[in-house]
């Protein structure tokens, strides 16, 4: 198991410094590049070429700007922020985590739930009933979901005042209309991923709930929840829990829409600005995080695979 | 045991001479396909949402040519769509279903009893005013049609041009009794200053011929049915171009790599997981960024890792079926490589690609849009519905029109093709039935 994970870090270090020089390498080659992040101050301009190395060759600015990260913890300097991506990014990451929190929390009882509601009553009504719903949320795309919740909300029924999530100095002067403005996010969260979460559910379970092993328990002697809660729950959940940890992970690096039209300051939306603004270094920096995390996010959910069930080792070869 | 006393006689053969040869069919041999379409029929969600993704799909082709609205395609024209902003949506015989063109309008009690009064402002006014709120406004429901051509008619003065004021006087020369101009005044620096009726201006002019806004009309007074089915047409295009790129070059790449395994396999599998562990989203916004806007690199940033899966998919498939019997069999006769790949092993396989396939449009539509909603993929040409749901919704307080439309269009699309996807691969793979709703 060690030499397994041990191979999987070393694999996903090599493919995450891969990605992330192709991605230097593309950003620097854009064509306006040199002139938007210089800048036409000579102070600045002077300062940014000894620490970034601006006027060397492509590559040897990818060496500078990896030793940075490990010597000053910089990703470079934001030009409309005039800041450190990183402290950027740091001062994001919080805001993120804390949007995402509740609604993965929430989900995962009710996404499980409601799967395995379904998948005990397959093909009565309420299993056609979560079905539905279940279709429904996975289609209908998060900004028309949230953008009909905030017309219903605020304009219609004017339960809230706002449709967008209070930023911190608005927070701390009312909290309890602070914590108010969250409920909307949370909740076209919460749906979008419930809604993902109790269909992989249902399937595991109605899988697992026709397989020999359940009815050799049934013979055994124990009755139809008791069979369901020892093996049946626990067999399907072999390959959803990986996932949810995998997820754990996932929520660190935002979501570009939520914060868009919640307008929260988090890392999603600082994306969008950079990309706006046409502030290559945050993008740069995004990017690596973005990608980081994601291939993180995977070897998380490798490794508990195969600490959860032996059988699957990805990649482990043919012993 | 009774005995039971039976007369012999009552015994018949039933066959007594002649032998029972096995009958042939009488039933018509089914197919494949055959058999997939008969299952297919059976689930009725699935044939509804085949119905109407049809229908949206001939929408997109023929939507835009419904309606003759050019007026913000003539930049001569484009100036006076500003006054035609934000009008609701109007559809004669259809008022009882909310496309009325009835606004409410809030302002001071003064502003709307000089429509009660003026005899040219007859009919405007629909509803009683309500309560005057804190700062004294009023609100009150009006036919907004009416309205608008009121104000731009009797409150408004004009600066026409030579030529526009010259299209007016033939006009009214040919037509005399049908008067456009209100009050005529003379020529100043080439431009004449006067009061026009104007739904009649914009038709005798530019022939808008004061027909409705079906869907209501955008910020900028756009028609917004016509730019919807636009904006439909280009997502459809770029899905359906995704996806058959996609599938083309994962077919052959993963046909190619599960059929030959070996080194081959192995090299492709590696330049893969490189691949995918590139986000789309740099990927797109990197291209975007040093290639521009265009429909041609959009899609190109969806082929470029969206092959993968489906190159995942065959290879599994590939692997499944390339050492059964038949294939071996069909080797021993002397079939070539590609024959195998292509008659043998890759219809096998085609009921899960055609799944994969349907299941994998909506999910490029949803992405697009999300990516147009967000501003980041922004086409010169046309609006995707992203973008359109994206500026409607800072007006959705006083013009709602602007995003229930395209929220309902797209949601029933995305749905549609879901249930569609689902009751194919039912259909195509039925011990898979319902496992994964």
């Amino acid at each position: 198991m060690r030499n397994y994970i041990l191979k999987r870090v070393f694999l996903i270090f090599i493919t995450a410094s891969i990605i992330i020089f192709l991605v230097f390498v593309f950003i620097k080659m854009l064509p306006n590049y040199h002139a938007a992040v210089l800048g036409v101050d000579p102070e600045i301009r002077k300062i940014l070429e000894e620490i970034e190395g601006y006027n060397k060759p492509i590559l040897e600015q990818f060496g500078i700007w990896v030793k940075n990260i490990f010597t000053t913890g910089s990703l470079g300097r934001s030009l409309n922020r005039a800041r450190d991506v990183t402290a950027i990014l740091a001062d994001r990451i919080p805001i993120s985590l804390r949007l995402n929190i509740v609604p993965y929390l929430l989900s995962i009882p009710i996404g499980i739930g409601l799967g395995i509601w379904a998948a005990l009553k397959k093909n009565k009504l309420t299993d056609h009933l979560i079905s539905i719903g279940v279709v429904i949320f996975i289609s209908v795309p998060t900004f028309v979901v949230a953008t009909l919740l905030q017309y219903f909300v605020v304009y219609q029924l004017k339960w809230l005042d706002t449709p967008f999530v209070l930023a911190n100095i608005d927070f701390a002067e009312n909290i309890a209309r602070g914590l108010a403005s969250y409920a909307m996010p949370v909740i076209v969260m919460t749906i979008g991923s419930v809604a993902g979460l109790t269909r992989l559910t249902r399937a595991e379970l109605t899988e697992v709930l026709t397989s020999e092993f359940m009815l050799l328990s049934r013979t055994k002697g124990l009755n139809k929840k008791q069979a369901t809660v020892r093996h049946a729950l626990r067999n399907a959940l072999v390959p959803i829990a990986p996932s949810l940890l995998g997820g754990f992970v996932s929520i660190l690096s935002g979501s570009l829409i939520i914060e868009r039209i919640f307008r929260v300051e988090g890392v999603g939306g600082i994306y969008i600005e950079a990309f706006n603004n046409r502030d290559y270094p945050l993008i740069m920096g995004y990017l690596m995080f973005y990608t980081v995390i994601g291939l993180f996010a995977g070897l998380i959910v490798d490794i508990s695979y195969g600490i959860i069930d032996p059988r699957i080792r990805v990649g482990a070869g043919k012993r | 045991m009774n005995n039971i006393n039976v007369d012999k006689s009552k015994f018949v053969f039933t066959q007594d001479k002649g032998v029972i040869y096995d009958e042939q069919l009488k039933t018509k041999a089914v197919g494949y396909y055959q058999d997939a379409w008969s299952r297919f029929k059976k689930n009725k969600a699935s044939l509804i949402a085949f119905i109407i993704l049809i229908i949206i799909i001939l929408m997109s082709v023929v939507g835009p040519h419904l309606r003759n609205y050019d007026l913000t395609s003539n930049s001569e024209s484009r100036k006076w769509t500003d006054r035609l902003k934000e009008m609701p949506p109007r559809i004669s015989g259809l008022e009882w279903f909310g496309f009325s063109g009835h606004k409410t309008l809030e302002g001071f009690p003064a502003r709307f009893s000089i429509l009660l009064t003026d005899p040219n402002a007859e009919g405007i006014i629909i509803g009683d005013f309500s309560q005057p709120n804190a700062a004294g406004m009023v609100k009150v429901k009006v036919d907004y049609y009416k309205y608008v051509d009121y104000i731009n008619s009797y409150e408004s003065v004009f600066s026409l041009s030579i030529k526009e004021y010259n299209l007016i006087k033939a006009y009214e020369n040919e037509n005399p009794g049908d008067k456009i101009i209100i009050t005529d005044a003379p020529e100043v620096n080439g431009t004449y200053k006067v009061q026009i009726h104007f739904f009649k201006f914009l038709e005798v002019v530019y022939g808008h011929s004061n027909q409705d806004f079906w869907f209501g009309s955008t910020i900028a007074g756009d028609d917004l049915f016509t730019l919807m089915w636009d904006g439909l047409s280009v997502s459809l295009i770029i899905a359906f171009m995704v996806a058959a790129i996609n599938i083309i070059v994962g077919i052959i790449v993963g046909s190619i790599s599960g059929y030959y395994g070996g080194t081959l396999d192995l090299v492709i599998e590696r330049i893969s997981e490189i691949l995918s562990g590139l986000p789309f989203m740099a990927i797109l916004t990197l291209l975007l960024l040093r290639y521009g806007n265009t429909t041609w690199i959009v899609i190109i940033a969806f082929t470029l890792t969206g092959w993968l899966g489906i190159s995942a998919l065959t290879r599994a498939q590939f692997y499944r079926y390339k050492n059964r019997e038949y294939v071996l069999a069909a080797r021993t006769l002397g079939a070539s490589d590609i024959r195998i790949m292509a008659k043998h092993i890759f219809p096998s396989t085609v009921g899960t690609l055609i799944t994969s396939l349907v299941l994998y449009i909506p999910g490029v539509i949803t992405s697009e849009s999300t990516f147009a909603y967000l501003g980041i993929i922004n086409y010169s040409n046309a609006q995707s519905f992203g973008a359109l749901l994206s500026d409607g919704q800072s007006r959705m307080m006083s013009a709602f029109h602007l995003v229930i439309f395209p929220s309902l269009v797209i949601s029933f699309m995305i749905l549609a093709f879901n249930l569609f996807g689902n009751g194919l691969r039912d259909a195509f793979n039925p011990s898979l039935r319902g496992v994964e709703e």
